[in-house]
């Protein structure tokens, strides 16, 4: 089966003016993976790791430097103008921040119609039929369409931006922090709308800081360091024996909710490196538990350790067979 | 509460009670919260925003948004003195000194054109009376302490200078500044990546234990509170619904609202497709005329009687200082086991 998107070699770079000259910063530094039609991806790493960059790049919201990005078989890093948009239109994004990605003067029913209108729906009452499902589609009563996002509390506003995204038919949708700035109680109601979704055959890219909703939504799970993809696997397969030292730390950081259990803050020491100035060698090594010298002198690629499970450390092995589970 | 550590309570709040006026009249944000905060021990204080969590720390401080109105009301008293009836200048003598607070965003309660090192020094010159140098010299110890590289060139940094991490750890170190009895942490590492996060509460966990703090900590974060709380109080529409310690409220929450949030938070070892529990429906709107349980609306377990009449923070037995405001108490009932 052909996957839904495949990412090759993405390169991308932005340039900063900072002190004398300009410099610059290679956000995305040779990307590969992809996402099967009906799967979801997850992206985790920290602030700086490049994540939402990635995601934009696939959107072609930014141009990337070098790579490929062939969606649905078409390789959009090379189109332009209408093609571009046609090609786009069957990946929508869904952002972080309900409150400023949606107008908070229209209605929510105009919002979604005029969506359902740009991919060439001319008649007003299919328009009108179709906002009055996707609404329903998102977990929300009727009465809602008649609404601004004003009104709205914040986890409506993810649904409905979540509806206005489906006005377009996508076959993937790309998350950005979808959870983020909800409430606790409400955060469980969108993750369990965007498994209803997948189970509905509908690709998602997820990018989110919080492995636990990762782990939840993901069927593979990608791990970004410094502008790569540090470690690749299905995501009980990374989340039970991880094989990159990244991500066991980020793993071991997230604190465990569970009473009666001494908990122990052991975190990684150090912050994510300046990308403008990356560590030779491995770009973990700074803040790595395993580094040795061979570390400093040689970039570790990207490789099979264990058929689908993939790590970019040159001691993936030896961690697999020595060190038991990071929590 | 139960009085595990021994020690006489630093701080008792009594039905505090605040307000906000509008010109639709006061609306309530804080109502009958009380609790003992004891030395060397981590009280958090659990709830959504709009619970009040915020609002009711802010009130012990004084700390309002300018040109807003509030009405305080009740008691705090910190080691014998009522803060809430202080004047403002005599509370200001306490604010940042024996009670300091840490907040969610340092590049907003950081001053941004003054250097790190002056900021730590002010609080330390202003609280422990000390000269110029001698309070220099104490804000690179205290950048040392709380971790930040390379102190004695960090204290001449501004804060934009400095990373969200490290911009936390100034802030922490300000806080401690004043030798503070009492420290208030609301959110503090919400902004903060997870790596971050981890380093910044082991360095919270390890100085109010090594200081003796009494320390509040406001989060929404269940597995924070698991990391560093003694005791939990859940807010829900400006009242604490239960409260005990944090085995207690995590092993086995009583309310149905602390039941339902922890059901809905989903944790590493979750299955991948698990679908989380949810709470339907929103939070009330915060008006007195709520005759009953705040949280009826939304409530699985409610009975006629919870809509008419609102349930005391009653004792849930005899032994412990666990307290929890139902009219079901579904702990204590088969049908109430999660």
């Amino acid at each position: 089966m052909t996957p839904l998107l495949q990412v090759e070699d993405l390169v991308v770079r932005h340039s900063t003016r900072r002190g004398r000259g300009t410099h610059g910063v290679t956000a995305v530094d040779g990307v590969g993976l992809t996402i099967d039609a009906g799967t979801v991806l997850g992206i985790v790493g920290e602030s700086g790791s490049g994540k939402t960059t990635l995601a934009r790049a696939i959107l072609r919201m930014i141009d990337p430097a070098a790579g490929r990005i062939v969606f649905d078989g078409r390789d959009i890093a090379r189109l332009s103008g209408a093609a571009l948009r046609r090609a786009r239109r069957g990946m929508q994004m869904v952002f972080q921040d309900p409150y400023s990605s949606l107008s908070p003067r229209q209605t929510v029913g105009a919002m979604l119609e005029e969506a359902i209108a740009a991919v060439g729906v001319t008649d007003r009452a299919d328009r009108r039929q179709q906002a009055k499902r996707l609404i329903e589609r998102v977990g929300l009563r009727q009465h809602v369409l008649g609404r601004t996002a004003h009104d709205l509390s914040g986890g409506q506003r993810q649904r409905v931006a979540i509806a206005r995204a489906l006005s377009a038919r996508p076959r993937l949708l790309i998350c950005d922090e979808p959870v983020s700035a909800l409430d606790v109680s409400v955060r469980a109601q969108i993750v369990n709308l965007l498994l209803d979704l997948r189970d509905d055959h509908l690709a998602i890219l997820v990018i989110a800081h919080d492995l636990a909703i990762v782990r939840l939504l993901a069927d593979r799970v990608a791990v970004m360091y410094l502008g790569r993809l540090v470690e690749v696997a299905d995501t009980q397969e990374l989340f039970e024996r991880p094989l990159h030292p990244y991500t066991r730390a980020l793993i071991a950081a997230v604190p465990d909710p569970s009473p009666f259990v001494e908990h122990d803050l052991t975190a990684i020491e150090g912050e994510i490196p300046d990308p403008a100035h990356p560590p030779s060698g491995c770009r973990f090594r700074t803040r790595c538990a395993f580094r040795r010298q061979r570390c400093a002198e040689d970039d570790p690629s990207l490789r099979s350790i264990d058929g689908q499970h993939l790590s970019a450390c040159h001691f993936a092995e030896e961690i697999s067979s020595h060190v038991g589970s990071p929590r | 509460m139960p009085d595990e550590s021994g020690g006489a309570p630093v701080l008792e709040v009594r039905d505090l009670r605040v307000g906000a006026m509008t010109p639709a009249g006061e609306v309530p944000l804080v109502r009958d919260v009380s609790y003992d905060l004891r030395p060397g021990r981590t009280l958090a204080i659990v709830g959504e925003s709009g619970s009040g969590k915020t609002t009711s720390v802010l009130a012990l401080l004084r700390l309002f948004p300018l040109r807003s109105d509030y009405r305080v009301s009740g008691t705090a008293k910190f080691r014998g003195t009522d803060l809430l009836s202080l004047s403002d200048a005599a509370l200001r003598r306490f604010r940042g000194g024996a009670l300091a607070m840490v907040f969610q965003d340092p590049g907003t309660s950081l001053d941004p054109v003054r250097t790190v090192g002056a900021q730590i020094a002010e609080m330390a010159a202003r609280h422990l009376a000390l000269g110029r140098r001698p309070s220099r010299e104490r804000a690179i110890e205290l950048l040392n302490l709380v971790g930040v590289p390379n102190p004695r060139r960090a204290v001449d940094r501004f804060p934009h200078q400095l990373s969200g991490g490290m911009r936390q750890r100034a802030m922490i170190a300000t806080a401690l500044a004043g030798h503070p009895a009492v420290l208030i942490a609301d959110e503090p590492t919400s902004s903060l990546d997870v790596t971050i996060q981890a380093q910044v509460l082991g360095l919270l966990k390890r100085t109010s234990e090594a200081m003796g703090l009494a320390t509040i900590l406001i989060t929404h974060d269940v597995g924070i509170v698991a990391a560093l709380a003694d005791d939990v109080a859940v807010l829900y529409a400006g009242r604490i619904v239960e409260r005990g310690t944090r085995d207690e409220i995590l092993g086995s929450p009583d309310h149905p609202y602390t039941q339902a949030l922890l059901a809905s938070i989903p944790r590493l070892d979750s299955p991948r497709g698990t679908r989380l529990g949810s709470i339907p429906g929103i939070p009330p709107e915060l008006h007195d005329a709520q005759a009953g349980c705040a949280f009826e609306p939304r409530c699985p377990h409610r009975i006629e009687r919870c809509a008419l009449e609102r349930p005391p923070l009653d004792p849930l037995d005899d032994a412990s200082g666990r307290v929890s405001a139902c009219w079901v108490h579904p702990s204590l009932t088969a049908a109430g086991s999660r």
